[in-house]
């Protein structure tokens, strides 16, 4: 419990009333810090209202300056504040850390507020393993108008540092025959001759002064990741102990990561290409790496790495013809499973060329092992599906040509239109067994598989057709179907069409009349006879037309 | 004149600057009574000596002026109790009678010789038998070689004392500057030693400490970094990894700063000095210090470490993005500007600018560091000498520019012969005449054969008769070989 001193007991009465309304202010927001996230309105408005009070104060006095001591704040040797030795109690954060006075300045803004507050809220805890502290996070972000002073805490004092009496080495001899690692030895005689006060050795031109501004700007300016990738292999190579070699694997693995999301597909194709090798070096010997670098490629091909790139694509499409063969290259070599992150992406990019690339990923990766796939096209909504299903037109295994079928039986049209143009760019004659779908309640189905029907002849589409038409009556209603159905038997067709083509047109009808020349049936033969062009059709035409 | 007993009570709840005056009253009393060896006289100049020092927080020397009848301690009027009234008149009585307006001492007690304080006892009770005590006091400390004092003979006015204020302000904030650079180097060193023992045992490490120390580095070099020059000479056999990798972080964020790296990345080159060595961590120690040259095998260890390091930086608990700017420099420290060194690399990676840093000062530490292996240490100046000569090869030749203007031509620490038969180090440039003739701590051995200060001179100094230079250098050597420790004198 904190507890705010009162006021008839402090001698600067209203400049204490200020103050202590400064502090509950700053507790308050701390607490609401503790309690929302930061862009929350209510924490938004404490904040805003500890600026308002402190903006107030700084008005009336001046800079605000406090003291931390243990758990108290005070403010001109009076304790305005006491509360817990613990972390809920912003005086015991401040001095656990070594801050002793506290400063807001005229000008304070907002962002600093917040960014001071974020920083007791995230190093509220501090334990053994922290790799920061208040003191080192204001230090870093060096706000303009929140100054402290600290003391270095947490350090071992039971020993003062006294500089060692001698200095060390009393029967040295000076200079000569010295072997230094990184210094030629045989250069130590010319540089008695090459004496440090030729200032032309050492004096700064103004192009060294140029040359030194660049050197800065560059600096900022350089390519790190593929660098630090590079590095990382090096090291990596020179790796004799498994603990070890996993340990850079694991960085190289966070570097990868930024490198996708840097755009920097080179570097990662290079690098995974690198790491292929070593598994294929290393296979014949079973070497321990191997199931580290194993691991490894599961990790990056997981949704886990992949997602860096899941709102990124639009930023993708940007990138250059050449980066994004690089990006192609370096996904096709992740495992199977980074279909599974992959394929939802493909509803994320707007980019054909994108798309493309993607695709083609997903369909290497699915030739290699086809049940992530496979398990896509169970679960996924028809939009991803119908594009899953042109990856698999232009596979080759046969576990992917297999699928095909059974996604004849799917609810969407469009799902069944795809799977349809698959199986035919796979299998044309595989047209033959797919007859149901002379029946499929979609028109569009219907009229691609008359059409793809009609490609070539065939024997056993032929027989489709005109067991089809044998055994279904096509009402007249249906003119446009019956006329696409005569003429893909036409197309497939062959002389062994004729004789059913024959009755259609030569019909006598009970009462022994000739079908009228603008029956539909007869038209319709007429079209299926024209189709199949063979000398015997054209005979047939002929009397058609005389009689 | 034999001074009354004083009051004992006195002594525990006072200011540091009543406690002194105590224990001068207490000295000068039991030292009319017993002989040197006595056990009261002993106690009596060891609690003198610890009065000095807690009179003195952080300063180099401790100032007792008497003014109008008062005491000043470091220019502070001691209040004036009914308790302590008595030993106040005692001891005003006791100077006024001597005509002795107060001393100077130095605040480092600790290396002086009991004796040699019981001596300045007993002069200071004799000299009352003289015509000018304080001049005969004066004559026979400077005769018995007695430097850690000097004695007031003029009434310091309390004008003059404002008069002086500023340059006394200006030394009491070097000298609070130096402590606060004595503390971080200690921290840092702390700090850097734990986490490579932590890494060498198979634990994780967090580096707060180090950052922490860092940053104070990178705050107290951006004031004034002369501190840490003199610090960066510090050699020691034991810890020598350690200091040196103290070293090459300081002179890294020293030459940093001075080609305008801004003071967060200054932080972050002062860790990749700090840990830029932790791969030697892993190197067994009789390679390490092998007298002699190395064997092949031997060498290729060695030459192991700069990867090594690499790799105890990935190992640290740092987050991943502290982690990328750490381990590249420290990889590349070997490299060398032509890329003749070692790992091996693809020349089409230029080496970071980090790396470059790293690799001037790792050497020039390691080329003037005393080492167990080699019996020869080269001075500060021929190091750059010969550094230069590698210029362009082994070293970027614009940045080797910039750290020989930083530490000068004679390098804070270098020892200096001079024509005069004097010796001496040189604490830093000269306002005069730039580095070519530096600022020097002059050195004089006592009879114990041991270095004392002498008077700080500058080398740009001439005789005003002749209008040629008062000293001249003609030998430059490297201070182990006569076992001195440079940071000692010069801070």
């Amino acid at each position: 419990m904190i507890k705010y001193y009162s006021q008839g007991k402090e001698p600067v009465g209203d400049t204490l009333t200020l103050v202590r309304q400064v502090l509950i202010a700053l507790n308050g927001a701390f607490k609401k810090l503790l309690l929302y996230p930061s862009e929350h309105v209510i924490y938004q408005t404490s904040l805003n209202s500890l600026k308002d009070i402190l903006d107030n104060f700084i008005d009336q006095h001046g800079d605000l300056v406090f003291n931390i001591d243990r758990h108290k704040i005070l403010y001109q040797d009076e304790v305005v504040i006491e509360g817990p030795r613990d972390e809920e109690n912003l005086a015991f954060i401040l001095f656990r850390d070594g801050i002793y006075q506290l400063e807001f300045h005229q000008s304070i803004a907002l962002w600093e507020i917040n960014s001071f507050l974020e920083i007791l809220q995230k190093y509220q805890v501090l334990t053994e393993d922290s790799e920061n502290d208040v003191v080192t996070a204001l230090w870093e972000v060096d706000l303009p108008c929140l100054s402290y002073r600290s003391e270095d805490v947490g350090f071992d004092t039971s020993e003062d540092f006294e500089i060692p009496e001698s200095g060390v080495n009393e029967s040295s001899q000076d200079d000569p025959g010295l072997e230094v690692e990184g210094i030629d030895n045989t250069l130590l005689d010319q540089s008695f001759q090459t004496p440090i006060q030729n200032r032309l050795l050492w004096e700064i031109t103004s192009e060294d002064q140029e040359h030194l501004r660049n050197m800065l700007v560059e600096e900022n300016d350089r390519e790190r990741i593929e660098y630090v990738l590079y590095i990382l292999l090096y090291i990596l190579q020179q790796q004799t102990q498994p603990d070890d070699f996993s340990e850079v694997m694991a960085f190289l693995n966070q570097e990868l990561q930024d490198a996708m999301l840097e755009h920097k597909y080179q570097s990662v194709y290079k690098t995974l290409q690198i790491l292929k090798k070593n598994i294929d070096q290393h296979k014949a010997r079973e070497h321990w790496s191997i199931l580290i670098l194993k691991e490894f490629f599961a990790s990056v091909s997981s949704k886990t790495f992949l997602n860096v790139m899941q709102d990124d694509w639009p930023h993708i499409a940007e990138c250059t013809p050449e980066e994004l063969v690089y990006l192609n290259q370096a996904l096709i070599m992740l495992n199977p499973e980074a279909i599974e992150a992959l394929a939802p992406m493909l509803l994320e990019t707007t980019s054909n060329q994108t798309k493309k690339l993607l695709m083609e990923v997903i369909g290497v990766l699915a030739e290699r092992k086809f049940e992530y796939l496979n398990k896509l096209l169970s679960s996924t909504h028809s939009g991803l599906l119908e594009i899953l299903i042109h990856v698999i037109k232009f596979m080759k295994s046969k576990e992917s040509f297999q699928c095909l079928p059974e996604l004849l039986h799917h609810e969407s049209a469009d799902v069944r239109k795809e799977v349809l143009k698959a199986i035919y760019h796979r299998n044309p004659k595989m047209i033959s067994e797919l007859g149901r779908l002379l029946e499929d309640p979609d028109e569009v189905v219907q009229q691609l598989f008359l059409i793809y029907a009609g490609q070539q002849r065939d024997l056993r589409t032929e027989k489709l057709l005109l067991d089809y038409l044998k055994n279904h009556r096509i009402r007249d209603g249906n003119k446009q179907f019956l006329f696409r159905v005569y003429i893909s038997l036409g197309k497939c067709g062959s002389d062994e069409s004729l004789p059913f083509l024959q009755k259609n047109l030569f019909f006598l009808s009970r009462f022994r009349i000739l079908r009228s020349k603008r029956s539909l049936r007869r038209q319709a033969a007429e079209y299926a006879l024209k189709e199949i062009n063979t000398d015997k059709a054209k005979l047939m035409l002929n009397e058609s037309s005389k009689r | 004149m034999t001074l009354q007993p004083v009051n004992d009570n006195l002594h525990k709840d006072n200011l540091p600057g009543i406690a002194l005056l105590q224990e001068i009253a207490r000295l000068i009393q039991i030292s009319q009574l017993y002989d040197d060896n006595n056990k009261s006289i002993i106690v009596a100049v060891h609690e003198f000596k610890q009065a000095i020092q807690a009179s003195c927080a952080q300063c180099r020397q401790v100032a007792l002026h008497i003014v109008n009848g008062r005491f000043f301690i470091q220019e502070e009027k001691l209040p004036l109790f009914r308790k302590n009234a008595k030993l106040f008149n005692h001891m005003l009585q006791f100077f006024e009678k001597r005509s002795i307006y107060g001393f100077h001492f130095d605040a480092d007690l600790e290396t002086v010789a009991t004796n040699e304080i019981l001596l300045f006892v007993r002069f200071l009770n004799l000299s009352d038998k003289y015509e000018n005590p304080a001049e005969w006091l004066k004559t026979e400390l400077k005769k018995n070689d007695i430097k850690w004092l000097e004695v007031i003979q003029e009434p310091t006015s309390m004008l003059h004392a404002d008069s002086q204020e500023s340059e006394f302000k200006r030394s009491e904030a070097l000298v609070r500057k130096r402590e606060t650079a004595k503390k971080a180097y200690h921290y840092s060193l702390n700090s850097v030693k734990e986490v490579a023992e932590k890494l060498h045992a198979g634990k994780e490490t967090s580096i707060r400490k180090s950052v922490r120390m860092v940053q104070r580095m990178v705050d107290i070099i951006a004031e004034d970094d002369s501190a840490f020059f003199s610090l960066s000479t510090i050699r020691m056999y034991d810890d020598y990894t350690f200091i040196h990798s103290l070293n090459v972080a300081l002179l890294a964020m020293s030459l940093g700063k001075e080609i305008g790296i801004e003071r967060k990345m200054l932080a972050k080159l002062g860790l990749c000095g700090l840990f830029h060595d932790l791969g030697k961590i892993e190197i067994p120690k009789n390679i390490l210090n092998k007298k002699g040259k190395l064997n092949d095998l031997e060498f290729s260890e060695i030459k192991k470490h700069s990867i090594n390091s690499a790799l105890m930086i990935l190992k640290l608990k740092t987050d991943k993005y502290r982690k990328v700017h750490l381990f590249v420099s420290p990889f590349e420290h070997h490299i060398r500007y032509d890329y003749s060194g070692y790992p091996s690399v693809n020349r089409k990676h230029p080496i970071s600018l980090f790396g470059r840093i790293l690799t001037i000062v790792d050497v020039y530490d390691a080329i003037t560091s005393p080492r167990i292996y080699r019996s020869t240490t080269m001075s500060p100046d021929k190091a750059l000498g010969l550094m230069l000569v590698d210029s362009g090869k082994h070293f970027d030749p614009v940045l080797l520019k910039v750290f020989v203007n930083m530490l000068g031509v004679y390098p804070a620490g270098t020892l200096l012969i001079m024509d005069t038969g004097e010796m001496g180090l040189v604490q830093h440039c000269s306002e005069k005449s730039g580095s070519t003739r530096p600022n020097v701590q002059l050195l004089i051995q006592n009879d114990q054969k041991r270095y004392t200060k002498g008077n700080l001179i500058d080398l740009a100094d001439r005789d005003p008769k002749t209008d040629k230079f008062i000293r001249n250098i003609i030998k430059t050597q490297h201070p182990s070989v006569y076992g001195i420790q440079p940071a000692k004198f010069l801070l």
